[in-house]
């Protein structure tokens, strides 16, 4: 029920009678049953959560996104999929193979495609379909992300949509695609590959990016090129991608067929019970909000207190975000900070009064232009979560 | 319990082609990012069968994989060894089945909280 998304202690040094060598383990315990992870230094990274080694998944503190609506690169989540995952890129040998139901297949090099497509930039949030996964109730098999596995950043790249045109998609052609350089450590493992329906890979705010915060992309992010699709959850966002195959019939690989796929029913919600419904593959990232500058637990002052965090949704952009002092029962609006565009986060402000000896409920709750609302719903996967948020705090007597 | 992971920033190595060693100016420089990545940092916990899970798991992914999961039902790890098998191609043999799982679900203590 109360949602403590916080780190409870975010770098309490690990006993240790090591008098020469290393530093002592860092660790942080994620609020959920399991939920005690190492900190770890990465390359080009900063000490991040380790949720684990191989492939490489690292999840970003959440401190983090009180910072301001970008994420920076060195705090931006990592997920691969499989264990061989790219660590020596040679960007002047680097190329993408653009194929399959297509008139004239091309290959091309990093510098072809800044030289001969128009270089573009979007803001966007990259949030992993299982986001939050530990906060699901109840639990359910997968990577135990707390609210970490997301991240905003100005991508910067060549449209997709450019790329198709050069190449000219064959009549009858209605998918594409999409795989990088990781690879699996068994040859009967299924290669990492998304597809996006033509109709949706067109979009012109689909990017082959090669930035992001105006830097080179992080090897662990995919340098020297990912797919940024703004709007879709991370798993369609390719990294290290280097081949694209628009195909004439839908993809049957395992990743599309079985994986990542969610329930065809309301709200793509089912109870844990229940069996025998269809499922479609995942695609927007649903509406949330967070609480980013009081964490779960604190005891704060009394009078006249600043509230501030964060909400994105899957597209469609923030209309209102409301704040709450008493855990959802009573509701005011927030005030929306600058709009980033409608792929981005979008921070919001409030202000309370807190009364010596309080016990409060914060909460937000956003709401898209569309009406989409934040809700409580439970897949097999959990996939998708996007309940309100609760931070309990007490005020000083 | 774990190690600290070991910083490695990412280098930049710049090798130079053969046309720079015949003097010509610096064309054919080529940069290539490498980075290094820590060893891994968690081992399964000893009890009867870790030998058996270190050998068919490890081949593909590391122990956190399992160290981190909730408190799973033998019908959750069954279904996850089943997964291992038929979706990703693990050739774990049939009648390892129930030792694995055995390992599997009672590694993972039953939530307290």
């Amino acid at each position: 029920m109360d949602r403590k998304r916080f780190l409870a202690a975010s770098a309490a040094a690990a006993a240790s009678a090591a008098t020469v060598g290393p530093a002592l383990a860092q660790t942080a315990t994620l609020p959920f049953f399991n939920g005690d992870r190492t900190l770890a230094r990465y390359p080009q990274k900063r000490e991040l959560i380790l949720l684990t080694s191989r492939p490489v998944q690292l999840e970003t503190p959440f401190s983090v996104y009180d910072a301001g609506e970008f994420t920076p690169n060195d705090a931006f989540f990592v997920r691969w999929h499989l264990p061989n995952v790219p660590t020596s890129v040679d960007p002047s040998a680097f190329t993408v193979n653009v194929h399959g139901a297509v008139t004239t297949p091309a290959t091309f090099s990093l510098d072809a495609l800044r030289s001969q497509f128009e270089s573009v930039e979007v803001n966007a949030v990259l949030e992993c379909a299982g986001n939050s996964r530990g906060f699901t109730t109840p639990r359910v098999a997968g990577g135990q992300w707390a609210n970490g596995a997301m991240g905003n950043a100005r991508w910067r790249g060549v449209r997709l949509r450019d790329v198709l045109a050069a190449v000219q998609p064959a009549t009858g052609a209605v998918q594409v695609r999409f795989q990088g350089a990781e690879r699996p450590a068994l040859a009967t493992t299924p290669q990492f590959q998304k597809s996006l329906d033509l109709s949706v890979a067109v979009d012109p705010n689909i990017l082959l990016a090669y930035q992001m915060n105006g830097a080179d992309l992080p090897v662990l992010n995919g340098y020297p090129l990912r797919l940024v699709v703004p709007g879709y959850f991370g798993t369609y966002w390719v990294k290290a991608l280097n081949d694209i195959e628009v195909l004439n019939a839908p993809d049957q690989n395992f990743w599309m067929k079985t994986a990542y796929r969610v329930p065809n029913t309301p709200n793509n919600s089912v109870a844990p019970a229940d069996s025998g419904y269809a499922t479609v593959p995942l695609s927007n990232l649903t509406v949330r909000s967070f609480i980013t500058n009081i964490a779960a637990g604190a005891t704060i002052a009394a009078g006249r207190t600043a509230v501030r965090g964060i909400a994105f949704d899957g597209g469609n952009g923030i209309k209102t975000v409301g704040f709450s002092t008493d855990g959802g029962t009573t509701w005011s609006d927030a005030t929306l900070g600058r709009d980033l565009g409608r792929f981005s986060f979008r921070r919001w402000t409030a202000t309370f009064d807190a009364k010596p000896g309080q016990s409060l409920v914060l909460a937000s709750r956003a709401t898209s232009t569309t009406g989409e609302q934040q809700i409580e719903r439970w897949n097999p996967s959990g996939y998708q979560h996007n309940a309100v948020e609760t931070v309990a705090v007490t005020v000083q007597a | 319990m774990t190690r600290r992971m070991q910083a490695l920033g990412a280098a930049v190595i710049v090798a130079l082609g053969a046309a720079a060693l015949v003097a010509t100016p610096a064309t054919a420089r080529v940069k290539i990012v490498a980075i290094q990545l820590p060893p891994q940092g968690t081992a399964f916990r000893t009890a009867p069968g870790v030998e058996l899970v270190r050998h068919e798991c490890l081949t593909c992914h590391s122990a956190e994989y399992v160290t981190q999961q909730p408190a799973l039902s033998k019908a959750a790890w069954t279904a996850e060894v089943a997964k291992m098998r038929a979706a990703y191609g693990a050739p774990i043999p049939a009648s390892e089945t129930d030792d694995l799982v055995a390992y599997l679900v009672a590694q993972n203590p039953v939530a307290t909280k």
